[in-house]
């Protein structure tokens, strides 16, 4: 099991090198802030 | 040829969205098409087996232990992982795609487009210091006109069409033959009460006179009550305001179909009458004519019926007591197929062909006459969009102007006129303060001066695009240009922001140009409706 984390790890690792991380994460933020007015406190309403 | 389209908005947005997808597959039959999509209206993608693939961008899972455990990291990985999976492991094995449309305009989308690899991208971006970027002139459109409500004609699937540089191709869902029950006659009409929001639907009261009035003037017809779960409460206002109408007469089916049961019933009906964005896509897709209540903050002519036939009523007045009696009359008269009489503006739908081969929805008034002066600026900037952004005049009329008759139309012309003349100098002006700039990028003392004018200069274009309605279509597409100036040196980018300057005084041009068009074919004609009177005087005398 743990080595198949570490593989799934390695490999997401290498897909990703080519990629801005600060992409990524202006990605989720935006997701969020986009989601903001949606979200309850127990569940996410995705109805934006 | 590998295409992603990205859609990260509303069901609306994907059913505008897939006729550019048919487009694409019309126009290269082998393409292979990827559509992206929020897992909640996935349905709706599936429902057009258009795209060879639909990808649901999974939010729930992505933001629930950011919600639930404050672990955005955990959020962070999940979005990684999605990402990974759906689109860089093919990235790896067969290469980029070879062109993303991203066609929602959120920031959102714009980080993802930016991050999935592709040889081209079109439709909102980011740039390398994080601010948007948009480098295609229809997506440019697009933001500057539609997003800031300016004065838009052409219909959103047009648009998304133009931006993938296609045609828009109908679409048709796949329907189940599932059989609704007892047979329906033919003059079934839909009656959808939902929208996204309340403030762009009627008042449900208002839905139960109509409804009933309708089932009294047609003793053949039979109604279809269509809504979501959330319009429950909202039906059961209407069937208490019909529950002296014999129940064989309706059925109310609001909150009880998933999406593809819907399709199967709505094809059953003559006429859909809808005030929802969603219906106004949905029903011309299953053949079916709409006749859409148009109310709020919407622009029917971006977002109401696409193809032919269909009505848009625009009643300004929804009340019970005033609105309702013009509303009833508008119905009848199309559903019975009479000419409207009724005090509410009401549009019909028209597919036009284009010059080059693509296609674009009008909405054409049937019953009323729309202000010259409105009407000339917006076919005036539809000309514009379609020289600039596709590189050829359309064929349609230069624009009237025919009778400016009132004090308010003639002065609010005049003020636009002056307005233009003003944009003119200022954007000249503007060009040359640039080309200084080039000429002396060493001399930092007088760049800091010259930089100090264009401020100055911009100031004065954000003053009229604010207080001259008709100008700011213009300084917007100009803002929306010059927000978009990237260079690495002082030259680079004056000359960039000098070629936003130069364009700006070309559009004030080409508008100047049709308006005087317009004016002389209106000295025209008062000169031809004035000879025979001066001849009759002639004999008399």
């Amino acid at each position: 099991m743990e080595n198949q984390n570490t593989n799934q790890k390695t490999k997401i690792e290498d897909l990703l090198s080519g990629i801005d991380k600060q992409l990524l994460i202006k990605l989720l933020d935006s997701l969020i802030s986009e989601q903001i007015p949606n979200i309850a406190s127990e569940n996410i309403k995705d109805t934006k | 040829m590998r295409i992603l389209v990205i859609q990260l908005a509303r069901s609306n947005d994907i059913l505008q969205t897939l006729p550019t997808l048919a487009g694409l597959k019309r126009k290269f039959p082998n393409c292979h098409i990827d559509l992206v999509v929020r897992e909640t209206f996935q349905d709706v993608a599936k429902l057009f087996p258009i795209a060879d693939r639909t990808i649901s961008l999974p939010l729930r899972a992505i933001l629930k232990p950011l919600i639930n455990e404050k672990q955005k990291v955990k959020s962070l990985a999940t979005l990684i992982t999605w990402i990974a999976d759906e689109f860089l492991e093919a990235t790896y094995a067969i290469g980029p795609y070879d062109l993303t449309l991203n066609l929602t305009f959120s920031e959102s989308s714009s980080f993802l487009t930016e991050i999935i690899p592709s040889k081209e991208r079109r439709g909102l971006r980011r740039a390398f210091d994080g601010a948007y970027a948009i480098n295609d002139p229809w997506s440019s459109y697009t933001y500057s006109q539609v997003l800031r409500h300016n004065l838009n004609i052409l219909h959103l699937n047009d648009i998304f069409a133009r931006i993938a540089g296609v045609a828009p191709a109908p679409i048709s869902p796949v329907v189940h033959t599932r059989d609704p029950g007892a047979a329906l006659p033919p003059l079934t009409i839909g009656i959808h009460i939902g929208a996204s929001h309340s403030n762009k639907s009627l008042n449900p009261k208002i839905w139960g006179i109509l409804s009933q009035e309708i089932l009294e003037a047609l003793p053949d017809a039979h109604l279809l009550f269509f809504g979501s779960k959330e319009d429950k409460k909202r039906s059961q206002i209407v069937m208490n305001a019909i529950n002296g109408i014999s129940e064989e007469r309706y059925t109310n089916l609001v909150g009880r179909l998933k999406l593809h049961d819907m399709t199967h019933w709505i094809k059953k009906c003559a006429h859909v009458i809808t005030p929802d964005t969603f219906m106004n896509q949905l029903a011309p897709a299953c053949g079916v004519n709409v006749i859409n209540i148009s109310v709020g903050d919407v622009n029917p002519y971006e977002v109401g019926p696409y193809g032919e036939e269909h009505f848009v009523l625009r009643p300004q007045d929804t009340t019970l007591e005033q609105g309702l009696r013009p509303l009833v009359e508008a119905i009848l008269s199309i559903v019975m197929g009479e000419s409207i009489n009724s005090e509410i503006p009401a549009f019909k739908t028209k597919l036009i062909r284009c010059s080059d081969e693509t296609v674009r929805c009008e909405l054409t008034p049937v019953n009323f006459r729309k202000n010259d002066i409105r009407n000339f600026f917006e076919q005036a900037y539809y000309l514009l969009a379609e020289f600039r952004n596709s590189g050829h005049f359309e064929d349609i009329p230069i624009p009237k102007l025919d009778n400016p008759d009132t004090t308010y139309s003639t002065n609010l012309l005049i003020a636009s006129y002056d307005a233009l003349c003003a944009v003119k100098k200022l954007s000249t002006f503007g060009s040359q303060t640039c080309v200084q700039m080039i000429k002396n990028a060493e001399d930092t003392t007088l760049l800091k001066s010259l930089g100090k004018q264009i401020t100055e200069i911009e100031g004065l274009l954000k003053t009229l695009q604010t207080s001259v309605v008709y100008i700011k279509p213009l300084v917007d597409t100009w803002e929306v240009a010059k927000e978009n100036v990237i260079g690495d040196s002082v030259t680079e980018l004056a000359a960039r922001t000098e070629g936003t300057f130069r364009e700006l005084t070309h559009n004030v041009e080409m508008i100047q140009e049709l308006l005087q068009l317009a004016l002389n074919k209106n000295i025209e004609n008062a000169k031809t409706k004035q000879a025979p009177q001066a001849e009759e005087k002639e004999i008399t005398q």
